[in-house]
């Protein structure tokens, strides 16, 4: 397999006649002329079935901005309520997607999920049109189930990497980073391709369930929430902090410091 | 805006003395100096993820009617969204002008550098010292990582030598004479305290409470941090600055310790600073082979 990187203006040398070519992120197909060109730079994929009909062009680069894509997998903030949808968050300081209300398992008009600003969830985006609001759901299409998606609780730390980790992560089932760090501890994981990561190691952090809910009925928002002290609360919290500290390095390292890295992190607490 | 994960996390691990980056609470970030070794005044300090570059210039002009001996010293900061996108390229924001006045009040109107030492000809050419600070990169810190790059360029700066002859003033080149270098008269290094309190607001008052401080706050830690404090100082124990723009109330008596506490920062940032321009006067000495223009060398 050769890589080859390209960058817009360059002519993709492909065969596009009598295959089917279906066309990924960072190519275009011009309208008018039907041809195929790259739309921005990186290392070009072409991936070709046995029978030679169909064919998959993308091109893969790091980069930063999330530009939201149909059926991606996502982790957003919630920032907001308009009418019947929340708004939220991607990525801090870009365009807000829409969540609608109606967009839960079970959801009706009297029966709606209750978000509060802040609060993280895990989704698919439904709907990506450049020219109107982007949509996204907590909802398996097909069978009309949560699917995993849905409200990612408190117990858990989220933090930011890079594009391309975040796809590493996601979409290379042998990537060696999370069997890495399974050897070392017990972990849930979240992985949004835009660049969120939700992890949890152990039990996270641990919420008093009893005494938020008493603080609920007192109706205080002010108030934080109390946090379950026991000794193994600490624990869990060291471990998911090093847990994220470990991926968050796991981007800029080869892959024979990796077991130095895993001890470093953890060593650190 | 910070998830609710985050902020819960954040604030119940400094409850517990522990940070992201496993540093401790009143642990600095790692830093990385770059000084040009052509020129004199440009300088690059990463602070941790924090980068910022700094140029300073110098140029002869006239100087303000009211202080004819005085020379013009200015501190630009420029805060583009390269650094990060929460800064915007068009307008300044609250954040940034806080930030270009804090590092102003630390080192203009401190006097930190001898104004009067600029002057050429009185009330009608004075050297002009315009530094330009340009973050590249924000990761929370800019106040502690911008004036520490300031002033490390200021002492590494060297304007031409001049003369002057019947009235005519010579600047001469860098080559053909030693270049001088500013008369820094002390060294201040800003030092910010991030506060976090997870009580509330009438806990506080009450006064039942402790504060959770921690130095050098990464971007994610300001963003949760309850009010901050920046204290400047110099190596002489001088307090230059105190600037706690609302936020939290803290005791005074925690006051008087951060304050002693940060000597020791103070003295180590100096310290750093010192080694690393008499490293690169070292550098430039041998590359220069200036051996052979000294006095008593052997021609």
């Amino acid at each position: 397999m050769s890589q080859r990187i390209i960058i817009p203006g360059d002519s993709l040398s492909i065969e596009t006649e009598g295959i089917k070519t279906s066309i990924g992120p960072g190519i275009y197909k011009n309208p008018k002329s039907q041809k195929v060109i790259p739309s921005s730079a990186g290392i070009l994929n072409v991936k070709v079935n046995k029978k030679n009909t169909n064919q998959v062009v993308y091109t893969d680069s790091n980069s930063k901005r999330y530009i939201p894509q149909a059926n991606d997998f996502v982790i957003g903030i919630v920032v907001g309520v308009i009418g019947e949808q929340y708004k939220i968050q991607l990525q801090e300081y870009s365009t807000n997607v829409l969540l609608s209300m109606m967009a839960f398992p079970n959801a009706t008009k009297k029966n709606r999920p209750n978000l509060k600003n802040g609060q993280a969830v895990y989704a698919r985006v439904s709907q990506a049109i450049p020219e109107i609001d982007i949509e996204i759901e907590c909802i398996d299409p097909v069978t009309g189930k949560d699917g995993g998606f849905g409200l990612l609780d408190e117990s858990g730390y989220i933090f930011d990497v890079n594009l391309n980790f975040a796809r590493e992560l996601l979409f290379n089932p042998s990537n060696i980073f999370l069997e890495t760090l399974a050897s070392r501890c017990q972990f849930e994981i979240a992985i949004g391709i835009n660049g969120k990561i939700w992890i949890k190691c152990g039990d996270g952090l641990k919420i008093d369930k009893d005494e938020t809910k008493d603080e609920k009925e007192d109706d205080d928002e002010d108030t934080p929430r109390k946090v379950d002290t026991s000794n193994s609360y600490l624990k869990d919290l060291k471990a998911t902090l090093a847990a994220a500290r470990f991926l968050t390095r796991c981007q800029f390292i080869r892959p024979e410091e990796l077991d130095n890295e895993l001890t470093e992190a953890f060593r650190a607490n | 805006m910070i998830s609710a994960n985050e902020r819960l996390f954040l604030i119940e691990s400094l409850k517990n003395g522990i940070r992201q980056d496993s540093r401790k609470l009143d642990q600095l970030r790692e830093t990385h100096i770059y000084i040009s070794p052509e020129e004199y005044g440009y300088v690059e300090v990463s602070w941790g993820h924090t980068k910022v570059s700094v140029r300073v210039s110098a140029a002869i002009d006239k100087p303000f009617e009211d202080r004819p001996f005085e020379g013009i010293f200015s501190i630009n900061c420029d805060i583009s969204s390269m650094a990060s996108q929460k800064f915007d390229n068009y307008k300044v924001g609250n954040d940034e002008v806080l930030i270009g006045r804090i590092i102003e009040k630390a080192i203009r109107r401190s006097n930190a550098v001898d104004l009067e030492n600029l002057c050429i000809v009185a009330g009608s050419k004075v050297w002009k010292i315009q530094v330009d600070a340009n973050f590249l990169n924000y990761d929370g810190g800019l106040i502690d990582v911008g004036s520490f790059a300031v002033m490390l360029a200021l002492q590494h700066f060297k304007k031409p030598d001049i003369s002057i002859e019947d009235d005519v003033v010579i600047v001469h080149d860098v080559d053909q004479r030693q270049p001088v270098p500013l008369s820094i008269l002390h060294v201040p290094v800003c030092l910010t305290y991030s506060f976090f309190t997870p009580y509330t607001r009438e806990q506080i008052l009450k006064g039942d409470t402790e504060e959770i401080w921690a130095m050098d706050a990464t971007m994610k830690e300001e963003e949760v941090r309850d009010g901050m404090l920046v204290i400047t100082m110099n190596k002489n124990r001088e307090l230059i600055q105190l600037s706690k723009n609302g936020g939290v109330p803290i005791d005074a008596s925690l006051l008087v310790e951060l304050g002693m506490k940060g000597m020791q920062e103070v003295d180590r940032l100096t310290d750093m600073m010192r080694d690393v321009l008499k490293k690169d006067e070292k550098e430039r000495y041998e590359r220069g082979n200036l051996k052979l223009l000294e006095v008593g060398a052997a021609r």
